[in-house]
């Protein structure tokens, strides 16, 4: 398993970034490569609500299926996928003076199948590392502007 | 001349033929527009006189600098707005719609041109676009992109 991490503070309230964070249908807007997650259910966010996903990386679609494995609002969320890549995201929230502090944790492994189409695990670990810092980007651009 | 049909076959393959054979629809961005149109042009060059290539290239250019377009085939007009409308909505941007055109967060203009039924150009007037902005721009390319023909 490969693990990518990263952290932002976001000038809003904790209650709020989580509501955003945990839904699933909010991740193709900050999650740069993340291009669709569908059939997701139930609607209401929790343990146990699972969804398809496709993300693009490096041109190649990879797809898969999620689950939300950890569900402690305000402050965690553990989200569970198979597929192309089998992968653990974890969103750590805490207060921080001004708003809140983010933290995101990638533990992935990609499929044989997948990474032969991808071809470099090196490129790889780089793409990942610069999503997950893009992606808390965003979430500061959509929450805070 | 037979590179610039070899590159346009690979073209032609990348851009069309790979999305339409996902039943996805063709979106090609501003430098890829502007690489397939100035390659067709070259590749049209024994049909054509040589200063209507220039100025059909010069006019290219110009187009593709001022308004940097997509050229987008297999949805409809209303798919193209719907999906802006639900990238606004999911990056919390406030879009105003004008004739013709919306507005997103006050700083990037979009406006549609048909071509044809499901061929069109979306262009975008820029200058001085706010980051949330150029974010709703691509998430509104991938809901274009997650139409299926």
């Amino acid at each position: 398993m490969t693990r990518v991490s990263s952290s932002i503070t976001i000038n809003k309230p904790i209650k709020e970034v989580f509501e955003y964070m945990a839904s699933p249908h909010n991740g193709p807007a900050f999650v740069p490569n993340l291009n669709e997650n569908t059939n997701i259910f139930p609607e209401k966010d929790g343990v146990g609500q699972k969804f398809d996903w496709r993300f693009n990386m490096a041109g190649v679609d990879l797809r898969g299926k999620a689950e939300v494995t950890e569900y402690a609002p305000p402050k965690k969320v553990v989200i569970s996928s198979k597929g192309d890549a089998d992968s653990t995201w974890t969103y750590k929230l805490e207060e921080a003076n001004e708003g809140t502090k983010v933290l995101v944790e990638i533990e992935y492994e990609l499929a044989e199948t997948a990474l032969q189409r991808i071809a470099n695990k090196a490129v790889i670990s780089k793409l990942t590392q610069k999503t997950v810092e893009q992606m808390l980007e965003n979430l500061k651009v959509i929450l805070e502007t | 001349m037979w590179i610039f049909y070899a590159a346009l076959s690979l073209f032609t393959a990348y851009f069309f033929v790979l999305p339409l054979s996902k039943k996805r629809p063709v979106l090609i961005k501003g430098g890829g527009t502007a690489a397939y149109s100035i390659v067709a042009a070259i590749a049209l060059y024994p049909l054509l006189e040589m200063w209507l290539l220039v100025a059909i290239i010069t006019a290219i250019v110009l187009f593709l600098l001022s308004l940097r377009p997509w050229f987008v085939y297999g949805v409809t007009e209303t798919m193209i707005f719907d999906a802006l409308e639900k990238a606004a909505l999911a990056t919390r941007a406030p879009i105003e719609r004008l004739a013709g055109s919306y507005i997103i967060d006050n700083s990037l203009k979009v406006r549609l041109l048909n071509l044809a039924r499901r061929m069109h150009i979306i262009s975008f007037k820029k200058g001085g676009e706010s980051k949330k902005a150029q974010l709703t721009a691509m998430v509104f390319k991938k809901f274009i992109e997650n139409y299926f023909v």
